[in-house]
């Protein structure tokens, strides 16, 4: 019924193929996507909540817990700089080179994550261009902390850049202009017009940089060496636990992954909704 | 002593030396202290480039930009304390208007920054001006154009500008809105007495709101002065055309007083003089081809004798209708020529 009332007269078909399309794709979210989900959920908590809590309370499962929310709080803020410098130099000032650093943000998204994390034990590593020089000054990186903050940095750098671009492009230079005219530098223009401009969009960058954090394996995996206790973040601990077959220990890591992945797309659908309300009353 | 002084400037489009279009092409212009100056022109012919240049949002190749006898060429905008009003105004649309008239002077250094009181005050003093005090937690999204644009005005006042520029200050606004806008900031012009410069390409507008008029065409000033100069006394004829009608006419001695010996003659129509053939009046015969009332006057699509088409435009009064119906066989006469040599 809200098909044929919402959608313009002239894309309404009576023919039912515009169903048959909404009952396939519905039927293809189910099977690739609530499904799995749902298959986590109840392998996380069948055998009870105890067992659950048992589980998420065993002490290397913490500590994988708090390496993960380490290495998101050290990436997430870094690439909220980085992306917000990027974003304001590309969508709002000319310079020589600006076509390469657009295309270059992308590489990221387009390698991918075991190759960037190959990457930096190439840079770091024992045997890595750096390595010697690290070695004898004794600062570790790869198969610790720091290797795993760089690979998700690395991995997670697009975000923030990518949500605002678009937004901070489509606003234009003019306020920007009126700003200077009005005699603030650069500093204050950026924190007080482009950046509150951008609000939600900042936000849901800031998001989806930290599901992605939070979530990454290739890279991370590559270069912690998955030492328990100490540089197992979640996904990797889900890895663990799985090939020892303890499937609730593995599930119940896996379901609070997938609770974060789920609070993510709340928030997201809310995001969006406030900046389309916005936009619509912005003149 | 000059506010403002454009010394052959030159902006070439993008700044590529050797492409051939100049966006301003060796433009002076003084502007006097207190004075009301409009920049008019057609669109592409360099005025918004000009004004955007003296705020300092554009570069220039060449030429000085002096502001109160100081060299400002180089100054960045931020340091040059003038206050520009934006076509679309450019509000910042995250703020209140409160927030929006008080952003010049909170983005001030800490030792020039007025208390918050101080800058309270001065806030709703300048809102009060442009009528609007009772709109200062609003946001822009939620004021008429016309609103919006005086906010916009009374932020770039807020930081005690040494001048004030507008560009196309009335270009998105209706009709109606735009007269009455039109007279407040001639008002508010004559009250300040603050140098302004604006840009139109309306030349009503330029002609009954400005001091002087500098005409733009393709980057070059055609023109600068009074209203009434550049408009009874066009330099070139690009200025005698688009300021109001103006029609090419055969340099014909009879039609025009006193020699003819002329390239191009333009007329306006309104200075043509149609009398009855039957008057002996001095001028060469035509024939009425079409009439049509407009306003308070009448305009006659005229053919002269050697086959010319012209139009006139006369005062309607009661017998005209009559007189000059289509058909009506009449004698004219220019009594004001536009003459340019070649």
């Amino acid at each position: 019924m809200r098909l044929a009332a919402d959608t313009r007269p002239a894309l309404r078909d009576p023919s039912g193929i515009a169903w048959l399309l909404i009952a396939a794709a519905l039927a293809w979210i189910l099977l690739l996507l609530v499904l799995p989900l749902a298959t986590v959920l109840w392998e996380a908590l069948h055998k009870g909540l105890p067992r659950f809590l048992e589980a998420v309370k065993e002490p290397d499962t913490l500590a994988s817990i708090r390496l993960t929310l380490l290495v998101a709080a050290i990436a997430v803020p870094v690439n909220l700089v980085l992306g917000v410098a990027m974003a304001w130099a590309i969508a709002k000032h000319e310079f020589r080179g600006r076509a390469m650093l657009t295309a270059l943000i992308d590489l990221p998204i387009s390698v991918s994550p075991v190759v960037s994390g190959l990457v930096f034990v190439l840079l770091f590593g024992a045997q890595g261009w750096l390595g010697p020089w690290l070695q004898e000054r004794d600062i570790k990186i790869i198969f610790a902390l720091p290797g795993m903050v760089l690979a998700t940095i690395f991995v997670t750098l697009p975000y923030v850049a990518r949500t605002l671009i678009p937004i901070m492009r489509r606003q234009g230079v003019d306020e920007e202009e009126a700003a200077a005219t009005l005699g603030a530098g650069a500093w204050t223009t950026l924190a007080r017009v482009s950046l509150p401009n951008a609000g939600l969009a900042l936000l849901y960058g800031v998001l989806l940089t930290n599901a992605r954090a939070m979530g990454e394996f290739g890279a991370v995996s590559v270069v912690s060496g998955s030492i328990r206790g100490e540089t197992n973040t979640m996904p990797l601990h889900v890895e663990i636990l799985h090939n020892e077959y303890d499937e609730v220990g593995a599930f119940s890591v896996a379901a609070l992954l997938a609770l974060l992945a789920v609070v993510t797309l709340v928030l997201k659908v809310w995001l969006e909704r406030r900046m389309q309300a916005r936009a619509g009353v912005g003149g | 002593m000059t506010a403002i002084s454009i010394e052959h400037v030159t902006k070439l489009y993008g700044g590529r030396v050797g492409n051939a279009a100049a966006a301003l092409n060796d433009v002076s212009l003084a502007v006097r202290p207190g004075e009301l100056l409009a920049l008019l022109g057609p669109s592409g012919s360099g005025k918004t480039t000009l004004l955007r240049a003296i705020a300092g949002l554009e570069t220039i190749e060449s030429g000085r930009i002096r502001l109160d006898g100081e060299d400002a060429t180089t100054v960045p905008a931020r340091e040059r304390r003038i206050g520009f009003v934006f076509q679309h105004y450019a509000l910042f649309r995250h703020m209140t208007v409160f927030e929006n008239v008080a952003f010049g002077l909170r983005a001030r250094p800490r030792a020039l920054r007025p208390p918050e009181r101080e800058i309270a005050e001065r806030v709703m003093a300048l809102l009060e001006m442009v009528q609007l005090g009772a709109f200062a937690q609003r946001r822009p999204a939620a004021l008429s154009g016309g609103q919006r644009q005086r906010v916009a005005l009374a932020r770039a006042l807020a930081i005690e500008p040494r001048v004030l520029l507008l560009d196309e200050p009335f270009g998105a606004l209706d009709a109606k809105v735009r007269r009455d806008l039109r007279r407040w900031l001639r008002e508010l012009h004559e009250r300040l007495g603050l140098t302004t410069l604006f840009v139109t390409h309306d030349q009503e507008e330029a002609l009954e709101l400005a001091d002087r008029v500098a005409i733009l065409n393709t980057g070059r000033i055609e023109q600068i002065g009074t209203p009434a100069e550049v408009y009874d006394q066009p330099a070139t004829p690009f200025v005698a055309e688009f300021l109001g009608d103006a029609v090419r006419v055969p340099a014909r001695p009879g039609f025009l007083r006193g020699p003819a010996t002329e390239d191009l003659v333009l007329v306006r129509p309104h200075d043509i003089t149609v009398a009855e053939a039957s008057s002996g009046a001095p001028g060469v015969p035509a024939i009425v081809r079409r009439a049509v009332s407009r306003g308070g006057a009448r305009l006659l699509e005229l053919e002269l004798d050697d086959g010319t088409r012209l139009e006139a435009e006369v005062a309607r009064d009661d017998g005209a209708a009559d007189r000059l119906a289509p058909g009506a066989t009449v004698r004219v006469q220019a009594r004001v020529a536009h003459r340019f040599g070649a």
